[in-house]
């Protein structure tokens, strides 16, 4: 049986525990949902986009000097180009797409899903002192007026601290971090080595995208 | 109770030892702010294990195995990957010649159907999953 639908199968009989007003309860993903994690693995992590993302990276570096978008900007800027020749170089060079440009965002990517999973820690850092109720960390909340009210735990006063310097919502803040959550999930699995292997924006679209949201937090539960 | 990781791990044996590569090769070079240097390996659109990739396989405890779900010796090529019939959702890179290719292959055709209830079920399920600690207020 092809791979595949193997692993569209074996997902689809799986029961995942998850948790609603922190009471746990189980569950199934169902079509959708396996379909949306099939995608996932089979095109975008090891798939053809993963394929053309590390060949187009591998190329950028292979072949550095061979970006027809660069030198046609050194052509535009040469002293040797004749001055009637100029423009034609520079919209050709405005026009192409740019290899190195290409890399250096791909780099950005995994350099931000990196950043992603630093911050992820540093907050889950905070947040243990916040339910734990440290007294260094009441002590800053103290020290900045970030005072309690009535009924606010000490994680309450942080989360909306937090969220009112981000300008984030309850919902954005939570999508965020289902998708750092899940960024995780799949390192601790298999290692940064899997961040070049990740579509572009691998942190940062729950919040806008709902079925992109759906993917990340399906990961969560797989491990 | 099963879960999904040991499926992944059983159907892509080599995976592991992949990213443990493109970490060596890509990230931590990146993340160290060093050159990276990567050697030759791009051949008609397949990425062939030649020099330190080779490694991928050569790790591998089920080479055999790993040979077997990658097609070739020598030759890594990532599982060819039409989507699975997912409507509405192709959002990167599109290539015409594997998309009729895809509708060519029954057996690559994975479809959910009334896509208004599934919708609705995708929305319900955002709500309702959450996890512990991250809704507190």
């Amino acid at each position: 049986m092809e791979l595949r639908t193997q692993f569209y199968r074996r997902i689809q009989q799986i029961d995942f525990i998850g948790t609603k007003s922190n009471k746990p309860f189980r569950f199934q993903f169902h079509g959708p949902e396996v379909v949306e994690l099939t995608n996932f693995l089979f095109s975008d992590l090891i798939g053809r986009k993963a394929r053309a993302r590390i060949t187009a990276l591998l190329q950028s570096y292979t072949k550095p000097t061979s970006d027809p978008q660069e030198q046609a900007e050194t052509a535009e800027k040469s002293r040797d180009t004749p001055d009637e020749f100029r423009n034609l170089f520079g919209t050709l060079s405005r026009a192409l797409p740019s290899a190195s440009k290409n890399r250096d965002s791909h780099m950005t990517y995994i350099h931000q899903m990196y950043n992603t999973l630093a911050f992820l820690e540093d907050y889950n850092t905070r947040r243990m002192q916040a339910i734990n109720k440290d007294e260094s960390f009441i002590a800053i909340l103290d020290r900045y007026g970030l005072k309690a009210q009535a009924g606010w735990s000490v994680l309450v006063r942080f989360l909306k601290y937090f969220n009112q310097q981000i300008g984030w919502t309850k919902t954005e803040h939570r999508n965020f971090i289902q998708g750092a959550q899940a960024l995780s999930t799949l390192t601790d699995e298999f290692g940064h080595g899997i961040l070049v292997l990740l579509p572009p924006g691998s942190n940062r679209r729950y919040v806008f995208n709902v079925k992109q949201i759906q993917s990340r937090v399906i990961l969560m539960y797989l491990s | 109770m099963e879960r999904v990781y040991p499926i992944i791990h059983e159907l892509f044996p080599w995976l592991k030892e992949f990213c443990t590569i493109l970490d060596q090769y890509i990230v931590s070079p990146l993340l160290a702010q060093k050159p990276i240097t990567i050697p030759p390996m791009v051949e008609n659109d397949q990425i062939s294990i030649q020099g330190s990739f080779q490694k991928a396989i050569e790790l591998n405890n089920s080479r055999h195995e790993a040979r077997q779900n990658i097609g070739e010796d020598q030759t890594l090529t990532l599982p060819p990957s039409p989507r699975v019939g997912h409507p509405n959702h192709d959002d990167e890179e599109t290539n015409s010649e594997d998309s009729d290719h895809e509708h060519d292959d029954p057996n690559h055709e994975i479809e959910e159907t009334n896509s208004e209830d599934s919708d609705h079920e995708h929305n319900d399920l955002i709500h309702e999953i959450e996890i512990d600690g991250y809704n507190e207020y």
